[in-house]
């Protein structure tokens, strides 16, 4: 082993002695644990309603769905309504999958807003904070509040995103563009590392 | 006068008039290498002119790049690196255009464009497909009904509920105030197949570029390349390592302007190699012939003058074809010098051997002159210089030798051979002419254009590879609707579009009854009412009072203005549409016409407006009507030639006389397609080309006295001609290939027949 190739070893050895956690004065220890925590389970499978709120209307479109993760495969989402496409949200970029077969991907300029999105979905802080500033919130009732503001620099067209839980469970998330123009999206107790076959796999994710 | 040096000084004045023509030409404006100029530019098929225009017109100066970046390069790199390199594109005088695929600001600017004109051009579809639902729905009510208005606002708000409520609803909420009739998605919808941009790999970036010039021009070639290398230096400079590969018809035409300039020089040094190795097998004077040499030359020069002072551009695959004149020129010099008698002077020779000599020439002649008037540039060129190589050919030959006219190549003594015995030759005719009839029943036609290609298999797989990663793929079928205005274009596709699952940019377009139906006064009732309605029935459902203002004001701005023309609408439209989109429909004098893509492959063209478009492979039907066309004319050429023998040997003799060309070409056909292979144009005009020939021979035979030089003469002229076409075979340009093999079939059988007497034309044997 030449001196080139040992420091490198040694470079490798050391990193994550040196290694600068994403967030590391706006997470508490708790919060950060938590994180990790959520992040554990390799597939995940639960119901939610979301809540979308724009300008046009006075109140809330409410839809409902089924979210799957498989943290190898990306984050899929199935919608109540008939003929419905699969969206999947992966490395990469979004697939809508309608009934007949046809694929559709997002638009070249959605990129950066879906790479920050499957970010937060995956709970990737160093993705994050490049384009976001961090507030992490404990309340006395067990409550929990990450709110990921986005710096001036940043590209991405969210200018917020939260994630709300209570004790160790994720309950809400909310993706805001404007105070007017956001998406709530309330998640059921999921079931965790539930066992997707093989034509779940090829049916919700690419 | 012939002992003179006269006739010497006439051919140089020749020579150097032929040379001083050619020299004023500019090989650039007089010559070229496209294959669709192989194809008349007045092409009576209207499809045929559809397709040549689309080669011809923008879609060929599409050049496509592909960067590739090692792994672990950041996409901002490849970013920049993409950037730099469409940036250097766009500043090159040899592009018109330059877009990175990723780069979306193409697409805002199509964005912005169809959505100014969302209402003009939009609308009036969405308002006809409404009024057909409502008459669905309510049969008896009449088309001005009041109730219509509001109903539609109300189906309105009841699909904007829908879509809002839709997995990409979000992606549509800013949209939406000024489309809440959702017409830019529908149309994204109709039109998602032609999405040109396909989601690139990692690490891989995609630039759509046009050049000014057409691909097949000198512009279009060397400026071209050297845009493009300095567009890969400048990315370069970002990203040292990147790897990029470029496609387009310029990087073909290059490619076979390169490959078949070399194909004619060695073709014709080997043919000349080739003719000279028999020749030195067959005579021991070598060196005599050298007199060969200025025979051929003088014959190719008359022949090039001749094509070129006819016709304003020529091909030069007739160049290659017409490396043969090497073979046929010499055959007349050989009868001229082998068949000399000793203590016979020159003029008497040129008086006993004119018959022959005219006989067989005049065949020749009248065989290609008959291509003349053929519908394919390509033949009608090869008629005229075939045709002017022989005159050219046969009257250099009698004029060079009156100054030489005591040279003796002394031909070699070969092995003496008897004649077929004469009671065999009938059955054996009639066994050849069976085996030639189960033959031709076996001939299958494959008619490609790109026969006429040079093969260039490397180019080809890279190009695939480039366009699927551009998203173009095999699968499904391009469709092409034409009409003589954008009103007849569109109205044309729609009958396409009513049966056959297609999309296509002239659904951008309203057909124009519902263009005219939604300006007339009672669509524009309609359209005033719509605007309250919509509130109101919005209102109802829960919208915010100005929720769609910005598209009501449009809709005012809209009704208040005079409307456009519906040819002028489309013809800015199309003008107008940035990027790649704007390949997809094309108007010129000619008329309008819309490219459709349909998954299916099996898609047939519906009507006399749509035709199916593989590339240049549409044209092989084409093709097909060409060889038809061109076998009617070769069977023209053969009765004249019967005619010729005819009327100068006598009925009796002037039909055995032809029947030895026409058995030859007939087993060689045979056996050429007993060996499976398909037949095309160009065996049909090697066909032509090989009967001229051995009816030469036969014509020679019949006019063998028995002296040793006059067999020789045909044995040597067969042979150095079967020499030369053989060497054609090997051509890489599959039609010149064909061509080769079907002669020297041809002409070494003739030999065999005029050999062994099998016509019992030689009367002295």
């Amino acid at each position: 082993m030449n001196l080139r190739l040992l420091y490198v070893f040694l470079l490798g050895l050391s990193s994550p002695l040196f290694a600068i956690e994403p967030f590391t004065s706006e997470l508490p220890a708790a919060a950060r644990t938590r994180l990790e925590s959520l992040a554990r389970p390799l597939t995940l499978m639960g119901d939610f309603t979301e809540s979308r709120f724009t300008p046009l209307k006075k109140t809330a479109v409410i839809v409902t769905g089924t979210v799957r993760i498989d943290r190898a495969r990306g984050l899929s989402l199935t919608y109540a309504q008939p003929r419905a496409p699969v969206v999947i949200l992966d490395e990469n970029g979004l697939l809508l999958r309608h009934p007949d077969g046809r694929e559709q991907t997002a638009p070249a300029d959605a990129t950066a807003d879906l790479r920050l999105l499957h970010a937060l979905f995956v709970f990737d802080l160093a993705t994050l904070e490049k384009s976001y500033a961090l507030t992490a919130t404990e309340n006395p009732d067990n409550s929990w509040a990450l709110v990921f503001t986005r710096r001036p620099e940043a590209v991405s067209t969210y200018r917020e995103l939260t994630l709300l839980g209570r004790a160790e469970r994720l309950t809400r998330i909310i993706l805001a563009k404007t105070a007017r123009l956001r998406t709530e999206i309330a998640l059921e107790p999921p079931q965790l590392d539930p066992r997707f076959s093989p034509e779940e796999l090829v049916r919700y994710f690419r | 006068m012939f002992r003179s040096r006269r006739p010497l000084f006439l051919l140089l004045a020749f020579a150097a008039l032929c040379g001083a023509w050619l020299l004023s030409l500019d090989p650039d404006e007089r010559f070229t290498t496209d294959v669709t100029e192989l194809l008349p530019a007045d092409e009576r098929d209207p499809e045929a002119r559809l397709a040549l225009s689309l080669v011809r017109e923008r879609q060929s100066r599409v050049i496509l790049v592909v960067l590739d970046a090692p792994a672990g390069t950041p996409p901002a790199t490849l970013a920049l690196a993409t950037s730099a390199h469409a940036e250097a594109l766009r500043a090159s005088p040899a592009f018109a255009a330059a877009t990175p695929l990723a780069d979306p600001s193409w697409q805002h600017a199509l964005g912005r464009l169809l959505h100014a004109r969302r209402i003009d051009l939009l609308l009036p579809g969405w308002l006809a497909e409404q009024r057909r639902a409502y008459a669905a729905a309510f049969p008896a009510t009449p088309p001005d009904d009041p109730a219509f208005s509001p109903w539609l606002a109300r189906r309105t708000i009841a699909a904007l509920d829908t879509r809002l409520a839709s997995p990409d609803g979000n992606a549509l909420a800013e949209l939406i105030p000024s489309d809440p009739l959702l017409l830019l998605p529908a149309l994204a919808e109709r039109t998602a197949s032609l999405d040109t941009q396909s989601t690139p790999l990692a690490g891989r970036a995609l630039v759509w570029a046009e050049t000014r010039a057409g691909p097949l021009s000198e512009a279009g070639q060397q400026p071209v390349f050297a845009a493009l290398s300095a567009a890969e230096n400048a990315a370069r400079a970002h990203l040292p390592a990147l790897t990029v590969r470029f496609t387009g018809v310029h990087r073909f035409a290059a490619a076979a302007k390169a490959a078949t300039r070399d194909e004619i020089s060695w073709l014709n040094l080997v043919a000349l190699a080739a003719v000279f190795g028999v020749s030195v097998l067959s005579v021991r004077r070598i060196f005599g012939l050298l007199h060969l040499v200025p025979l051929v030359a003088l014959s190719t020069l008359g022949a090039v003058a001749a094509t070129t002072a006819i016709f304003p551009r020529v091909h030069v695959l007739v160049f290659v074809l017409g490396s043969l004149l090497s073979g046929v020129a010499v055959d007349y010099a050989f009868h001229l010098v082998l068949a000399r008698r000793e203590g016979e002077n020159y003029p008497s020779r040129v008086r006993r051997l004119l018959l022959p000599l005219l006989g067989g020439a005049a065949t020749t002649v009248a065989g290609f002159l008959t291509l003349v008037v053929s519908e394919l540039p390509l033949v009608r060129q090869l008629g005229v210089y075939v045709a002017a190589g022989i005159v050219t050919g046969l009257g250099a030959t009698l004029l060079y030798f009156s100054a030489f006219p005591n040279l003796d190549l002394a031909p070699r003594a070969w092995p003496a051979h008897a004649g077929c015995p004469r009671r065999f030759r009938l059955p054996l005719l009639l066994a050849l002419t069976g085996f030639a009839a189960f033959g031709l029943s076996r001939i299958h036609w494959n008619d490609d254009l790109r026969a006429l290609e040079y093969p260039s298999p490397a180019l080809r797989a890279e190009d695939a590879a480039i366009r699927a990663a551009f998203g173009e793929n095999n699968t499904g079928v391009s469709l092409i609707t034409r009409g003589a205005s954008f009103a007849e274009a569109r109205t044309h596709w729609q009958t396409l579009a009513d049966t056959t699952p297609v999309s296509s940019l002239a659904s951008l377009f309203p057909l124009p009854a519902d263009y005219a139906a939604a300006l007339s006064p009672a669509g524009r009732a309609t359209l005033t009412r719509l605007g309250p309605d919509l509130a109101a029935a919005a209102l109802r459902a829960g919208y915010e009072p100005d929720a769609f203002q910005p598209f009501l004001t449009d809709l005012i701005a809209h009704l208040t203005r005079p409307a456009p023309d519906y040819e002028n609408l489309a013809r800015e439209t199309l003008a107008a549409l940035p990027g790649p989109l704007g390949l997809l429909a094309h108007a010129n004098s000619d008329g309008v016409w819309f490219i459709s893509r349909a998954k299916s492959p099996a898609t047939p063209a519906h009507d006399e407006h749509t035709l199916s478009l593989s590339g240049i492979e549409s044209l092989n039907h084409l093709f097909a009507r060409y060889r038809v066309a061109t076998s009617r004319l070769s069977f023209a050429g053969i009765a004249a030639l019967v005619l010729i023998s005819c009327a100068l040997l006598g009925l009796r003799t002037g039909l055995r006389t032809a029947a030895l060309p026409l058995l030859a070409t007939a087993l060689s056909f045979a056996v050429i397609a007993l060996r499976g292979e398909p037949f095309g144009l160009f065996h049909l005009l090697g066909a032509l080309l090989g009967v001229c020939l051995a009816d030469d021979y036969a014509h020679f035979a019949h006019a063998d006295d028995g002296s040793p030089g006059a067999l020789a003469s045909i044995r040597l002229s067969a042979l150095t001609t079967a020499a030369s076409f053989a060497t054609l075979s090997l051509s890489a340009i599959p039609a010149v290939a064909s061509l080769g093999s079907s002669v020297a079939l041809i002409v070494v059988l003739a030999l065999v027949f005029v050999e062994t007497d099998l016509f019992s034309l030689r009367h002295h044997a």
